[in-house]
């Protein structure tokens, strides 16, 4: 398992509740960072705005990306963090409620890594967060850093 | 035309030659009738110098007879016959004078001869005076010296070259003669036949040219019957109108020389002919003078749709200029489209309203997506915190909680769910309404296999035995498509859980209508028919969610896909044996 941080991108504080208990109950140790809008999101990933000073490394090896988020749309997030050689390699799972296969399309259009539908069903919603843990953070081989 | 002058002067030509012909056989006619004249006169010539030759020789010898007999007998009566001789003998000499004049040689013998004649005369009269005067004895030895015969001898010599001479003249004339009338003969035979050929030809060839302008004229008359019969059997309206000028060229009026039939029909004006336009329609447009005006002067033929506001009508009107520039003649063919026209304007606003429902409609469809976007995505996430922490709460306080808390707890997380997936099941039922639908040939078979295959996977644990027909295709969108078979199927499936051989089939029945029938069979539950009547409404069901699950959207979806390939969908059933789903496409 890697050591590197995961950033969740998620508006919704009772989601964000319910992702880290189930990133708990499946013990997932790494460090989450949380960012509630899009601009937040992308403050801290190229240390900009709020985050600015902040090291840009060490940068997240995973981000959960919600779609629908206030200031900076899920999507532009991901165009934006596609476009910047910094942020392009890095694995983004959109975890989202949408099944709107125009959403889908434009996700991985714009290179998202995978597309995942968040269950109503905590249960199933556990069961979910742990595979996407175990492959993502276990199975997966994250590309090579720059240092 | 050149074929007429040719012919005429083919006429005049062979009527001269024919007329030529004649007159020269006539001058040949002529010349022959002279030449055989002339022949004959020759001839008759001869036959006359011999005849007088003959007669002066029988002269001679009467006066010599009645001389003897004087002689002999003294008797002046024996006298009778040479007097009468003597006085005969002078008249042939004068007769046989003029007729050796064409002869110089014919002439001198003729001339020798009268000459031995005279001499003989005179020998006679010798021996008459002689006997009267000196005897019978003294004129015996003048007769005896022969001096009489010898020269009676050279007469009858002479006379005899002279006739024999004249006789091969007449012989050759009469040669001359015969040739001459032969060959008269013939050119006169030539000549005719020759004249009357050119006339017969001549003939011909103007009953040829008849023949012709018969048939031209014919050509002419059946021509013009066509022309009046299309003239008149048309349409639309034609006419022949001629343009009035003013004293500046510009045109003010024009009358109808000629209207066929259909004219009245199409204008409403009846015996238009003579008459101008601005005696029938005082307030006709200048435009229509103009244009006619300007194609009188230009010759250029025009094309164009206008109107008549004083016959409330509208025209489709081709016309062009004929006969001679100057004439101002102009040819109309028009008809009424005045219907058209209208028909054109309510077209025209008729689109334009439909434009404008197709703009209102697109802007409610654009709505729509917006609403069931933000429905999807919003309703969803309260949903998943209710159930989300109702679980933490079971889990976390477990202890805390008694089993009713629990059993509450519980239902809580149930209705989520059910919620969640009738949100799911009111997205799939507005989108279907939305959705363009793509016509492809879709594979029924592969469809129902595969959503076979997700439901095996999704219960392991049953056993269900699929009989899907094979090669099962159909036209339609392979989305929607695949949602009626999901929701047939997986009907099908939920309803036969409770049975432990279940079977279910897909297949084709005979077509109906040109419209190919589907069925989803299945040995389960079944339904009672009579509460089948709302089974394809939304929320209507037919069993209790404690039996089995379901939102009761599955079916209004099915049958709205359906319609929306213009197609049925119907379901039998019996309580118990099972349920039968049919459709067609």
């Amino acid at each position: 398992m890697t050591d590197e941080s995961i950033l969740l991108v998620e508006d919704n504080p009772d989601d964000e509740l319910l992702t880290l208990r189930a990133m708990k109950q499946n013990k997932i140790a790494n460090v989450i960072v949380v960012a509630r809008d899009g601009a937040e999101a992308l403050d801290y990933l190229f240390g900009t705005g709020a985050y600015a000073g902040r090291e840009s490394s060490p940068l997240p090896g995973l981000i959960l990306l919600d779609l629908k988020l206030p200031k900076v749309d899920g999507l532009e997030v991901l165009r934006r963090l596609r476009d910047d050689k910094r942020t392009k390699l890095i694995p983004v799972v959109i975890l989202t409620s949408s099944k709107e296969e125009q959403d889908r399309l434009s996700g991985y259009q714009l290179g998202c890594n995978s597309y995942v539908r968040k269950p109503v069903d905590f249960t199933a919603f556990v069961e979910a967060t742990g595979h996407l843990g175990m492959y993502w953070l276990v199975i997966n081989e994250p590309p090579p850093r720059r240092v | 035309m050149p074929n007429e002058t040719f012919t005429g002067r083919k006429v005049v030509g062979g009527f001269a030659l024919g007329l030529a012909i004649l007159a020269v056989m006539g001058w040949v006619s002529y010349q022959t009738t002279l030449r055989l004249v002339e022949l004959g006169s020759e001839r008759n010539r001869a036959h006359l110098i011999v005849e007088h030759l003959q007669e002066l020789f029988s002269e001679l010898q009467d006066a010599e007879t009645g001389e003897r007999g004087f002689v002999i007998t003294g008797d002046e009566r024996y006298l009778e016959p040479y007097l009468f001789a003597l006085k005969g003998i002078e008249q042939t000499f004068q007769d046989l004078r003029g007729l050796g004049a064409h002869d110089p040689a014919l002439q001198r013998r003729l001339d020798s001869l009268t000459a031995l004649a005279k001499e003989k005369l005179d020998e006679l009269r010798q021996l008459v005076d002689v006997r009267r005067s000196k005897g019978f004895q003294a004129a015996l030895l003048l007769v005896q010296t022969g001096q009489g015969k010898r020269t009676m001898d050279a007469i009858r010599a002479a006379m005899d070259e002279v006739k024999s001479e004249q006789n091969a003249v007449v012989a050759r004339r009469n040669m001359e003669v015969q040739a001459t009338e032969s060959r008269t003969i013939a050119v006169i035979l030539f000549g005719s036949l020759l004249s009357v050929a050119v006339v017969a030809l001549a003939t011909l060839l103007i009953n040829r040219d008849l023949a012709n302008r018969k048939r031209a004229e014919q050509f002419l008359r059946q021509s013009e019957e066509k022309f009046r019969t299309l003239f008149n059997s048309i349409d639309e309206g034609f006419c022949i109108i001629e343009l009035l000028f003013d004293a500046n060229s510009k045109a003010v009026d024009y009358r109808f020389l000629e209207t066929n039939t259909s004219f009245e029909k199409q204008t409403g004006i009846a015996h238009a002919q003579g008459k101008t336009m601005r005696e029938i329609a005082p307030q006709h447009e200048e435009h229509w003078f103009e244009m006619y005006g300007k194609i009188a002067l230009t010759g250029e033929a025009v094309r164009f749709e206008n109107e008549a506001a004083q016959l409330h009508r509208w025209y489709d009107v081709y016309a062009f200029r004929i006969g001679e520039p100057k004439q101002g003649k102009v040819a109309i063919l028009f008809s009424d489209i005045t219907l058209r026209k209208r028909t054109e304007e309510e077209m025209q606003t008729l689109n334009r309203d439909l434009q404008k429902q197709t703009v209102e409609l697109a802007a409610v469809n654009r709505e729509l997506e917006a609403f069931s976007y933000s429905v999807s995505h919003d309703l969803r996430a309260p949903l998943r915190s209710i159930d989300g922490f109702s679980l933490a709460l079971l889990e976390d306080y477990s202890d805390v909680v008694d089993e009713a808390g629990k059993d509450f707890l519980q239902r809580v997380r149930s209705a989520t769910q059910r919620m969640s997936q009738l949100i799911d099941d009111l997205i799939d039922l507005s989108r279907v309404s939305r959705v363009q639908i793509c016509h492809d040939t879709v594979s029924l078979t592969a469809l129902a296999k595969s959503i076979a295959r997700e439901l095996q996977t999704s219960e392991t644990d049953r056993e269900v035995e699929f009989a899907i027909a094979e090669d099962l295709n159909a036209k339609g969108d392979e989305n929607l498509l695949r949602i009626v078979l999901e929701n047939l199927l997986r009907n099908a499936w939920k309803f036969s859980s409770k049975r432990s051989a279940a079977r279910i089939e897909l297949a084709a029945l005979g077509p109906e209508d040109g419209r190919q029938i589907y069925v989803v069979r299945d040995n389960g539950a079944g339904f009672d028919m009579e509460y089948a009547g709302n089974l394809f409404s939304p929320f209507q069901r037919l069993h209790s969610a404690a039996e089995f699950k379901g939102t009761g959207v599955g079916l209004a979806t099915v049958q709205r896909i359906i319609h929306r390939h213009g197609g049925r969908v119907w379901a039998e059933a019996q309580v118990g044996q099972g349920a039968s789903f049919f459709f067609t496409l």
